[in-house]
């Protein structure tokens, strides 16, 4: 999967944190613990319960469920943003696609985080996290979208084995 | 658990009852569109029976049933609509106008909004899960193909 060079994307760090003053973002960073992963290494596993939310720093990640290969997400997207909400098995496994840096957040830390501060930062959160999900269902729909073209044009084709040139 | 249910967890009876009251019934024939992809938009629907089809440049992304949520995002920004929805076969749903919901909960404790986002979150989630299974489902047919 190929990355957008260029045109700069808004992150899923960008929105989770906007409108968060540069203070209360920056002591919102600083309780992340920073993790490396080498490749293959599992970041999140599907089906296991988890506690934390991690932020990609630098390398590539990819999202897999069932074994099929979801997406590949890069630096600044946002992976495990539920836990803020809920305690519940992991929808899919995200992986580590070579040598990758993350900044790894602790649900208990981030409740504790926003206890301290105006109840009016956690509701920005909220609707934070609202649009993270929704940009992730908006990908995911057009990539539904282009799969099903995918598989229209290709049964209109007919079997593979039909276009097999014999040389 | 239905979308439905899932939008009214922790309402009372009377909280649910009083929410559904303010929507209206609205019928759609088959082929008919709820809602046109791009054009604005600004209303919750509940289907109440029937199917639609939801569709992004003319290619059907999913479905939806009794029992379903369109347009839960309505009441977080004003935008354009990301798909077409069309009704399958004869359909009834609810539509919930924004701003009537936006009436509904200021004349209520803030606690209620709260719940009601959470919910929302959680259908985001759940509409989340079911794009990722079909993108499974896709990928293992085009590998098999």
């Amino acid at each position: 999967m190929h990355h957008e060079k260029g045109a700069k994307m808004v992150t899923d760090e960008e929105v989770l944190l906007h409108g968060f003053s540069d203070e209360d973002r920056r002591s919102f960073l600083a309780m992340g613990k920073e993790l490396h992963f080498e490749a293959d290494d599992v970041i999140i596993e599907e089906s296991v319960p988890g506690a934390s939310l991690h932020v990609i720093l630098e390398g590539d990640v990819s999202v897999w469920k069932r074994n099929v290969k979801l997406a590949t997400l890069s630096k600044g997207a946002v992976v495990g943003e539920l836990v803020i909400f809920r305690q519940h098995p992991r929808s899919a496994t995200v992986r580590a696609d070579g040598s990758v840096r993350t900044l790894m957040f602790e649900k208990s830390d981030i409740m504790a985080y926003f206890r301290w501060r105006d109840e009016r930062l956690f509701k920005i959160l909220v609707i934070n996290v609202i649009y993270v999900l929704s940009r992730k269902l908006a990908k995911a729909s057009e990539r539904t979208m282009q799969l099903e073209n995918r598989l229209q044009s290709e049964q209109q084709k007919g079997p593979s084995w039909a276009h097999t040139s014999i040389s | 658990m239905t979308e439905e249910q899932i939008l009214f967890r922790g309402f009372s009876d009377q909280e649910q009852s009083d929410f559904l009251s303010l929507g209206e019934e609205r019928e759609f024939g088959p082929d008919e569109a709820l809602v046109t992809e791009n054009a604005p938009g600004s209303s919750l629907y509940i289907i109440r029976s029937g199917t639609v089809s939801v569709e992004k440049e003319g290619v059907g992304l999913t479905t939806l049933h009794e029992g379903d949520i369109l347009g839960e995002l309505v009441i977080f920004r004003p935008s354009a609509r990301s798909a077409t929805v069309r009704a399958l076969s004869p359909t009834s749903v609810l539509e919930f106008d924004k701003d009537t919901i936006m009436t509904f909960f200021k004349r209520r404790e803030e606690r209620l909004f709260k719940i009601f986002v959470i919910n929302v979150i959680n259908i985001l989630s759940l509409k989340l899960d079911r794009t990722d299974d079909r993108i499974v489902q896709l990928e293992s047919l085009l590998t098999r193909g």
